[in-house]
C-alpha cells in the first residue's frame, strides 16, 4: 500500500514547455519583483502611483499571455509530469483572477493615498497571492496544490492586516485583528485540509489526481470517507462556508475596503476551482457521498448567512455575509456534482467577481466620506452622486437576482443545472434557494432604500478619489449589465471549460 | 395604409427602444434652474420647478406616441391574427430568442402605454424634486412595458415584466405621500413573489414543450401539453396555477389585492395613472397570451376557479368603492371591480369574451388613468381628496369638472363612451357560458353608477364653500394631457372599431385552441 510517491523525470524541454505553460503566472510574479525593485529605489518624496499602473499592466499582460496560451494550442497540455496542468478549466480561472486583481489595484487609490499605508507593498502583495491563486487553478496535483495555497494564505494574511493602524474606538486596531484571526484560522485549516490529502494518499497510494481517480471506485472505505470530510472541512474555510464562516465578517470588517473586496472574490473563486479540481478531477467514483455533504453544507450556509445578514447595520459585514449566502447557492451547484453544475458554478464566479467588486469598489470610495462603513452613512448618497447610487444599485440588485442583470442569469443557471440532476432533495434545495433570494432582497433593498428614498444629512458631494477607480468601476458595471443579456460566450467557454470533468 | 414589414419592423423597434434612450437622455441633462411659470400660485412662497426634464421627457413620450399611433393605423387588420413587424435575433443558448412582433391582442395595449405615458409624464410638470429622475424611471417604465407586450419569447417576457418593477417601486417610494415607503415595499414584495411562481411555471411548460427546447410563444402554443394529462393535478394543470398567480397579482385578483389600493393611494398621480392604465393590463395580458394560449387545456379544468374570482373581484371591489370618502381609494376600488369583468371575459373563453376582456383592459386603461388625472388635479388644488370637504367645485373649475365627468360616465358604462362597448362585448360573451355569473357581475354596474355619481356630485354640484372660492380651473399644460385621454375615450366610444376589429383578429387563434375541449 504504501509505495513511495512516483517522482516524474524532467528533462530540459520538459522543463521549458513547463514555462511556457506558467506563462500568465510568471508575468505576474516578474511584475510583483519589477514593482519591488522600483519601490527601493524610488525616493520617499516622489508618488508611488505609477506603480499602480505598472501593476495593472502587468495583469493586463498575463491576461494577454492567456490569450496567446488559448489561441496557441496549449489548452489540455501538462507539465512536470502532470503536476501542472493548462486546461480550458484552468484558463478560465487564471483570467479571472487576472481581472479581479486588476480591478482590485486600480480601486486601492482611496487607501493608497493614506500616508500611514505602504502603497506599493500593497501592489505586491496582490500580485503574489494572484499567482498563487493561479497556481491553485493549475494544480493538478495535491502537493502542487497545498503549496499554491499557503502562497495565497501568507499574502493574504498580510492584505488583511495592510490597514494596521486602523483603530476603532473600543474596538482597538480591527485591522491587525483581521490578518491574526485569517492567518491563525487559515493555519488551522490548512492543517486539516493537509491531513485529509495525507489520508487520500494513504488509501490511494497516488497524489496526482488521475492516479487516485483510477483507485477510487465502488464503495468508498472509512479512511477515504474521513478523508473526504476533512477534504470539506479545509476548503471550506477558504470559501467560508458554514459552519466554518466565522472569520468572514471580522476579517472583511477589519481588512482595509481593497483587500476585502480581493478576498470576496478572488481567495473564493480559487477555493472553488480547488474543489471542482479535487472532487470532479479525483474523486468522481465516491460522488453520491460527497453530493450529500455539499447538499447539507449548502442549505446550512445559505440558511444562516441570509438570516445574520438581516440585523448588519455595517455595509462591510452585511457584505461578509452576503457572500457567505452566495456560497451556500453555489455549494447547490456542486451538489448537482455532474458537468452542468460545475460550469454553473463557474459562470456563477464570474457573475459574482463582477458584481461583488462593484458593490465594493463603491464602498472604497465611500471610505472617505463614511469612515466607519455603517449604512447610516450612506443615507442620501442618491443626491450627493447619483453615479455611485446607481453603481452600487445595479451591484446590490445583480446580487438579489433582479433581472437583467448577470446575477439573474447566474442563479438562474445554477439552479436550471440543479434541478435537472432529477433528485427530490436537490429540488427542494433549489426551492430553498428561490425564497432565501427573495429574503436577500430584503436586506439589499435596505441599502437601496437608505441611498435613493432617503434625503441625504450632509450636502457634500461625493466622488471617486481618482481616476482609475471611475475606470474600475465603470468596468465592473459594464459586466454587471452586460455579461447577463450577452451571456453566451462566457456560458459557453464555463461549459467546455468544464467539459474536462467528463460527466 | 399599411406599413411594409421592413419599416414596421424599424418602428415597432423605436417604439420599445427610445424611450430608453429618452430616459438616458434625460437623466444626463435633465437639470435646470426654476421657472417662474410653475409657481404654485396656492403657496407664492413656493420656488417653482425646472421644466428642462419634462421638456425632454415630454418631447420623447410624444414621439413615441406618434410612432405607436403609426403603428396602430399602419397595422394590417385583416392579418391581426399573426405576429407582424417581427425581430429575431438568437439570443441565450438554451432556446430563448430576442423576439419582438406584435399581433391584435398586443397592438392595442402598446398603443395604449405610449398615450398613457405621454399623458402622465405631460401631467407631471408640478414635480419640483429630483425631476431628471423622476422622468427617466417613467420613460425606463414604458420600455419595459412595451416589452411585456411586445416579447415573443416567454423568457425576454419575464425579463421585461420584472424591469418594471423597479421604476414604479421608486416613483411610489420617492414622490409618494406619507406612507410612500410601506406602499412601495408592498407592491415590490407581493409582485416579486408572484413572478417567482410565474417564472417556475415558465420553466414547467418549456421544459415539458417542445424539443429543442424553445422559449417562443408561437412554438408553446402550438404544442400539445394535454398530452400530459387532464385536471387541475396535472402537469398542464399546475404549471396553470404558478402562471396565474404571477398574473393575479398584478390584475390583480382577490385574495392577491391588498398591495393595490395602498400603492394608489400613496404613488404621486403619473404613477397612479401608470397602475391603473397599463401596469395592472399585463396581468390580464399575461393570462389571455401565456396561460390561455399555451394551456388550454388547463384553462378549461380552472375555469370554474376564474368564474368565481371574477364575481368576487367584481363585488367585492365595488362595494369596497362605496364605502370611501377619499376620492382616490375610490377609484383605486373601482379598478378591482372593473378587472372583474377582464377575468370574466377571459373565464369564458369564448372569442367574443377574450375581445371583450381586451377591450375592458383598453378602455379602463384610458378611463382610470383619467381618473386618476383628474383626482390629482383636483388635489393641486384643494390638498384634500376627502369628498365631504369639498362642495360646488364646478363653478371654479368647469373644465376640470366635465373631463372628471367623462371619465366618471365612461366608467359607469355610459353609451357613446369607452367603457360601454367594452362592457357590453364582455358580457355578451359570457353570458351564454354562464348566465348567473354575468348577471351578478351586469348588477355592480349599478353599485359602479352609484358611488361614481354619488361622489363627484357632491363634489363638483351643490353651494361653492368659501374656502374654494378663489380656486382656479386647469392650466393648458393639463388641459392637453387630460385631454388626449378624454378624446380617446370619445374615440373609442364613438367608433369602436379603431380597436375593435384587431381584437377581434388578435383572440381569434386563442378561441380557436379551445374548440373541442369536452366540457
Amino acid at each position: 500500500m504504501n509505495t513511495p510517491i512516483p517522482l516524474p523525470t524532467v528533462t530540459a524541454e520538459d522543463l521549458f514547455f513547463g514555462l511556457i505553460l506558467l506563462g500568465p503566472v510568471l508575468v505576474v510574479i516578474v511584475t510583483a519583483v519589477v514593482v519591488l525593485l522600483i519601490d527601493l529605489i524610488i525616493t520617499d518624496w516622489l508618488s508611488r502611483r505609477p506603480l499602480m499602473w505598472i501593476s495593472a499592466l502587468g495583469l493586463l499582460v498575463g491576461i494577454a499571455t492567456c490569450g496567446l496560451l488559448w489561441l496557441g494550442g496549449y489548452v489540455g497540455k501538462s507539465a512536470f509530469g502532470g503536476f501542472l496542468v493548462l486546461d480550458g478549466f484552468a484558463l478560465f480561472f487564471e483570467a479571472l483572477f487576472l481581472l479581479a486583481a486588476m480591478l482590485v489595484i486600480l480601486s486601492a487609490t482611496t487607501f493608497a493615498d493614506r500616508e500611514e499605508l505602504f502603497e506599493a507593498e500593497f501592489y505586491v502583495m496582490v500580485l503574489f497571492s494572484t499567482a498563487g491563486l493561479m497556481l491553485m487553478a493549475s494544480g493538478n496535483e495535491l502537493i502542487t496544490i497545498y503549496l499554491a495555497l499557503e502562497v495565497t494564505s501568507l499574502s493574504l494574511s498580510f492584505l488583511a492586516a495592510w490597514n494596521k493602524r486602523d483603530a476603532i474606538a473600543g474596538q482597538g486596531l480591527k485591522s491587525t485583528e483581521a490578518g491574526i484571526k485569517f492567518f491563525l484560522l487559515s493555519a488551522m485549516s490548512t492543517a486539516i485540509l493537509l491531513y485529509g490529502m495525507a489520508l487520500l494518499y494513504g488509501v490511494s497510494g497516488a497524489t496526482t489526481l488521475v492516479d487516485i481517480s483510477r483507485v477510487l471506485t465502488g464503495a468508498p472505505s472509512p479512511a477515504a470517507l474521513l478523508s473526504v470530510t476533512m477534504l470539506i472541512a479545509g476548503l471550506g474555510f477558504k470559501i467560508a462556508a458554514a459552519p466554518f464562516q466565522l472569520w468572514t465578517p471580522d476579517v472583511y470588517q477589519g481588512a482595509a475596503t481593497p483587500a476585502t473586496a480581493f478576498f470576496s472574490v478572488g481567495s473564493k473563486a480559487a477555493g472553488f476551482a480547488v474543489i471542482l479540481r479535487i472532487f470532479n478531477g479525483a474523486l468522481p467514483g465516491i460522488s453520491p457521498e460527497w453530493s450529500v455533504l455539499f447538499g447539507v453544507l449548502a442549505f446550512v450556509t445559505m440558511t444562516a448567512g441570509n438570516l445574520i445578514a438581516i440585523v448588519q447595520t455595517n455595509i462591510k459585514r452585511l457584505m461578509a455575509y452576503s457572500s457567505i449566502t452566495h456560497v451556500g447557492y453555489m455549494l447547490i451547484g456542486l451538489a448537482a456534482a455532474n458537468a452542468d453544475g460545475s460550469s454553473a458554478v463557474m459562470f456563477y464566479l464570474l457573475a459574482y467577481a463582477f458584481t461583488n467588486l462593484g458593490a465594493f469598489i463603491v464602498i472604497t470610495i465611500m471610505a472617505n466620506y463614511a469612515p466607519d462603513d455603517e449604512i447610516s452613512g450612506y443615507v442620501g448618497l442618491a443626491q450627493r452622486s447619483p453615479v455611485l447610487a446607481l453603481g452600487l444599485t445595479l451591484a446590490l440588485l445583480s446580487l438579489a437576482g433582479i433581472p437583467p442583470f448577470v446575477g439573474f442569469f447566474a442563479k438562474l443557471y445554477l439552479f436550471l443545472a440543479a434541478i435537472r440532476v432529477n433528485s427530490v432533495g436537490l429540488q427542494l434545495l433549489v426551492i430553498w434557494a428561490l425564497i432565501m433570494s427573495a429574503v436577500s432582497l430584503y436586506y439589499y433593498g435596505r441599502v437601496i432604500h437608505a441611498m435613493w428614498m432617503r434625503d441625504a444629512v450632509e450636502s457634500e458631494r461625493v466622488h471617486p478619489a481618482s481616476f482609475s477607480q471611475g475606470l474600475a468601476l465603470a468596468a465592473s458595471m459594464a459586466g454587471v449589465v452586460a455579461f447577463g443579456i450577452f451571456a453566451a460566450p462566457f456560458l459557453n467557454a464555463a461549459v467546455s471549460a468544464s467539459s474536462i470533468f467528463g460527466r | 395604409m399599411i406599413l411594409e414589414p421592413n419599416v414596421g419592423q424599424i418602428v415597432l423597434q423605436l417604439v420599445l427602444w427610445l424611450p430608453a434612450i429618452g430616459a438616458a437622455v434625460v437623466a444626463l441633462a435633465g437639470n435646470g434652474r426654476a421657472e417662474a411659470s410653475t409657481v404654485d400660485h396656492d403657496h407664492p412662497a413656493a420656488e417653482g420647478a425646472s421644466l428642462r426634464a419634462w421638456r425632454i421627457a415630454t418631447f420623447f413620450a410624444a414621439i413615441t406616441f406618434i410612432l405607436a399611433a403609426w403603428l396602430l393605423i399602419g397595422f394590417d387588420r385583416s392579418n391581426a391574427n399573426q405576429y407582424q413587424f417581427e425581430t429575431r435575433i438568437g439570443w441565450l443558448p438554451f432556446g430563448s430568442d430576442y423576439r419582438i412582433a406584435v399581433d391584435g391582442l398586443s397592438m392595442p395595449l402598446l398603443a395604449l402605454n405610449a398615450l398613457l405615458t405621454l399623458s402622465a409624464v405631460a401631467g407631471s410638470w408640478r414635480i419640483a424634486m429630483r425631476q431628471p429622475l423622476y422622468f427617466s424611471l417613467f420613460l425606463i417604465l414604458e420600455s419595459a412595458v412595451s416589452g411585456v407586450f411586445t416579447a415573443g419569447d416567454l423568457f425576454l417576457f419575464f425579463l421585461f415584466w420584472e424591469l418594471e418593477l423597479i421604476p414604479m417601486f421608486l416613483v411610489i417610494g420617492i414622490w409618494g405621500g406619507a406612507r410612500r415607503e410601506y406602499a412601495a415595499f408592498k407592491f415590490i414584495l407581493y409582485t416579486v413573489a408572484g413572478s417567482a411562481f410565474m417564472l417556475v411555471g415558465i420553466f414547467l411548460v418549456a421544459y415539458y414543450g417542445p424539443r429543442p427546447l424553445t422559449f417562443g410563444i408561437a412554438e408553446l402554443a402550438r404544442f400539445n401539453f394535454a398530452q400530459y394529462g387532464t385536471g387541475i393535478a396535472s402537469l398542464g394543470g399546475i404549471a396553470f396555477i404558478l402562471l396565474f398567480i404571477g398574473f393575479a397579482v398584478k390584475v390583480p385578483v382577490f385574495p392577491f389585492h391588498t398591495w393595490l389600493p395602498d400603492a394608489h393611494v400613496e404613488a404621486p398621480t403619473a404613477g397612479s395613472v401608470m397602475l391603473a392604465g397599463v401596469l395592472l393590463k399585463m396581468g390580464g395580458y399575461g393570462l389571455l397570451r401565456l396561460c390561455v394560449t399555451l394551456l388550454p387545456q388547463a384553462a378549461h379544468d380552472w375555469q370554474w376557479l376564474l368564474i368565481i374570482l371574477a364575481v368576487v373581484n367584481s363585488i367585492y371591489g365595488a362595494f369596497v368603492a362605496l364605502a370611501q370618502t377619499d376620492l382616490k381609494k375610490m377609484i383605486a376600488n373601482s379598478s378591482i371591480s372593473h378587472m372583474g369583468y377582464v377575468l370574466l371575459g377571459v373565464a369564458a373563453l369564448t372569442q367574443i369574451g377574450f375581445q371583450g376582456a381586451l377591450l375592458v383592459m383598453v378602455a379602463h386603461g384610458l378611463y382610470s388613468g383619467l381618473l386618476f388625472s383628474m383626482v390629482g388635479l383636483v388635489y393641486d388644488r384643494t390638498h384634500t381628496r376627502e369628498v365631504g370637504a369639498m362642495s360646488g367645485l364646478a363653478a371654479r373649475m368647469p373644465f376640470i369638472a366635465s373631463v372628471f365627468m367623462i371619465a366618471g360616465l365612461a366608467s359607469l358604462g355610459l353609451p357613446g363612451l369607452a367603457g360601454f362597448v367594452a362592457e357590453f362585448t364582455t358580457f355578451i360573451g359570457s353570458y351564454g357560458v354562464f348566465p348567473l355569473a354575468t348577471i351578478l357581475c351586469v348588477s355592480t354596474i349599478a353599485i359602479t353608477a352609484g358611488y361614481i355619481l354619488w361622489r363627484l356630485g357632491s363634489v363638483f354640484f351643490g353651494p361653492l364653500l368659501d374656502e374654494w372660492g378663489t380656486l382656479g380651473d386647469a392650466i393648458w399644460r393639463e388641459r392637453v394631457s387630460v385631454g388626449l385621454l378624454a378624446a380617446a375615450t370619445l374615440l373609442i366610444g364613438v367608433v369602436p372599431s379603431v380597436v375593435a376589429d384587431m381584437s377581434a383578429g388578435g383572440v381569434a387563434p386563442i378561441a380557436a385552441r379551445l374548440v373541442g375541449l369536452g366540457s
